[in-house]
Parts: C-alpha cells; structure tokens; sequence
C-alpha cells in the first residue's frame, strides 16, 4: 500500500518506536494493523494516546502492561487450544487476584487493555459496531442518561459520551482501579462532566432502570452469566436499549465463562428476557486447523 | 544445561538454522520473530527443560544470551 494518503499520527508514531525498542516482539503490532485497518484507525488510535497517553513515561507504561497483558494472553491461549477449556478459576479468585490488585491493574491489566481494543482488530471491529450502530440510535432517539455496566478502561463509556452529545453516563464497576482510569479517560476527552462512576456490585446493590445501557466483556468474567444478564434486564426500562459485547474461545488472566459460539450467548440473552435486535461478531484471525478455536467477540443490541 | 538442546528448540520455534545461532541471536537479527512465535518459544523451553518462566520474565527473553542464561537461572532454582 505504501504510504500515499498516510495520515499523520504523531502520537501512534512515538507509541510504535517504543515498541521498536522495548518490546520488540511487538515491533510490527502497529504496522500490521494499520495496514489492516487503515488510516481511519490510525486517526482514532492517534487521539486516544494523544489524550490519554500524553508523556513519554505513560506510553511506555501501557507498552509495558500490553506486551506483559497479550503474551499473558497468548500462552493462556496456547494451553485452552490444548485442553478445550478456560483454566478453572472463581469470579472471587480473579476479583482478588486482579481487579482488587492496584498495582496490576494500573500498570498492566488496564493500559494492556486499553491498547489491545485497538491493536486486536477484532476488538476494533466491535467498536466500529458500537458506533455505526448503537451510538447513532441514542443520538437519534435522543438519549439522556446511560449506564455502562462494567466500565474497564471507560472506552465504551467515552465513545458513547463523546458520540452523543448531552447524554449522561453512569458508570459502574467493582474495582477502584478501573474506575479511577476510566474517570480519567472521560476527562481526557473532555467529556468528564457528563460522566461518574460508581463502585457497586448490583447483585446486592441494585439500581433504578434507564433506557440506556452498555456491558462489554463482563459476562466471561462471571461464574453465572444468565444471573447477572437478568440483572442486567432489570436495570432497562421497557423500550430501552442494551449493547452487550462478550468473549469467545478467547483465554485471558480472567476469563471464567467460556463461550464457543454466538448461539451461546443468545441463548443466555434469551433466557435473560432480552430480545436480539442486531448482532455482530469478529475473529482474531483464520483458523489455524479445524479443531484449533479462534479468539472472538460477539456483540448484541438487544430491547 | 545443554546448548545444542537450547539451539535446537529455538532453531525449531524461529524457523531458523541452529548453527546460525550464537551471541548475536537476538529479536534484532531474526526478522519472523514475533509475538506468536515467541510464546511458541517460550512454551516449548518450558517443556524441553523442565522449567516454569515467570509472566514478568516472558517478554525479556529477547536474545540468545539473555534466554540461556534464563534457563540457567530457572534450573538453578529448580
């Protein structure tokens, strides 16, 4: 393709040289996944390390945490290719292990994260769904508050936010971290006034319905997935709308609910209450034999 | 711990000769070197010697040296 009509991106640029040299097994990550998703990307992924990655010292943090984040990733991948299954852990063990680890999350877990929702083109993907699909529903409709449910790294609540303007985000997690990062995120983007998280488990902290509501890659945190979706369906107000995004065949430091294909997570939506309005789903990559599984996301707008 | 067993692997997992690798084997020099064929790497070490690297030492494993040595260390702690 070469570089006519390359975009300028001199904030992508200073995050590839410090893949260059710090982690050079990743030196190509950039490359590879401009040239497979275009400039668009590279325009997207250019403001948010602009924004949110502004110095030197916070790009190689998030280099840092995503190099340790996906060969973590990538050998939990390695073993679930060879036993079929997640490696067997509790919600419990991972909210110690993980989301209640300060040092973890901010250094790696959370910039790893973050950077992977573009790096993965998957991943990317689904956020291209999000916004030509759900965004352009609530600024039609015209949609005044929202809840995201499981914030992480806050992408879905800023895209959302930053999409329609006038609407308020409700964010909600149970890790401190991931609410601090994510507030942070909102900021960055200037949308920070319209948005606030809350620490809450809504299993025994329930809220009042809204419209609106967003829960990307919860549900393969969970040990029951269809109890919290019910939860879920109890926070939407009748006519409402949800995005829902989840994980498929995809190991990970805190993946627990194993989900092989999209008829999986239907079935539980179904018997949350949900109704499928659209859906949407992408893979890592080809197969690489007919029984070896490929990382997906799958993601759903559901009333 | 045996050299030609530690060329052997990496040669397997890199796509590359065993006798072309030496002090200057590095992620510099071998070009297909990548994420993937790194955790391939680092997962066949594991099995051909026995050992356990830590998640914190997975992506320093960069050259050579620094993975001979690794190993040395691993197998001493063993």
């Amino acid at each position: 393709m070469g570089d006519v009509g390359a975009a300028t991106t001199p904030a992508l640029d200073r995050l590839e040289a410090r893949f260059r040299t710090a982690s050079p097994v990743f030196r190509d990550a950039v490359r590879r996944t401009r040239d497979t998703l275009g400039e668009g990307w590279a325009v997207q992924f250019d403001e948010l390390i602009a924004r949110l990655l502004s110095d030197d010292e916070a790009v190689a943090q998030a280099v840092s945490g995503y190099a340790r984040f996906a060969l973590d990733a990538l050998r939990l991948q390695a073993r679930f290719e060879q036993t079929g299954v997640y490696v067997e852990q509790s919600h419990g063990d991972v909210s110690k292990a993980v989301y209640a680890n300060d040092d973890y999350m901010t250094s790696c877990y959370l910039p790893g994260l973050l950077l992977s929702n573009y790096l993965w083109p998957h991943h990317y993907r689904q956020i291209r769904f999000f916004e030509t699909t759900f965004v352009p529903e609530m600024v039609r409709r015209g949609a005044e508050r929202f809840y995201d449910v499981g914030v992480g790294t806050g992408l879905y609540s800023r895209l959302a936010l930053v999409g329609t303007p006038g609407t308020r985000g409700v964010g909600i997690d149970i890790s401190p971290s991931s609410k601090a990062f994510a507030e942070r995120h909102a900021l960055a983007f200037g949308v920070g006034g319209r948005y606030e998280v809350g620490l809450r488990d809504i299993a025994t902290n329930p809220v009042e319905p809204l419209d609106w509501l967003i829960c990307v890659e919860v549900l393969e945190h969970l040990d029951d997935p269809v109890a919290f979706l019910r939860l879920l369906r109890g926070m939407l107000s009748p006519g409402g709308l949800a995005f829902i995004g989840t994980a498929l065949n995809a190991a990970n430091a805190d993946h627990i609910y194993l989900y092989r294909t999209m008829d999986d997570v239907r079935i539980q939506l179904a018997q949350a209450g949900f109704t499928v309005e659209q859906s949407f789903g992408a893979t890592a990559g080809a197969p690489r034999a007919l029984s070896v599984p490929v990382p997906e996301v799958a993601a759903f707008v559901v009333s | 711990m045996s050299e030609d067993q530690l060329k052997s692997v990496m040669a397997a997992m890199l796509g590359i000769e065993a006798a072309q690798i030496g002090p200057e084997t590095s992620t510099d020099t071998v070009p297909q070197w990548d994420s993937v064929r790194h955790m391939n790497l680092v997962i066949a070490l594991e099995e051909s010697f026995g050992i356990t690297i830590p998640d914190d030492e997975v992506a320093t494993l960069t050259s050579y040296p620094i993975i001979r040595m690794t190993i040395e260390e691993q197998l001493a702690d063993g």
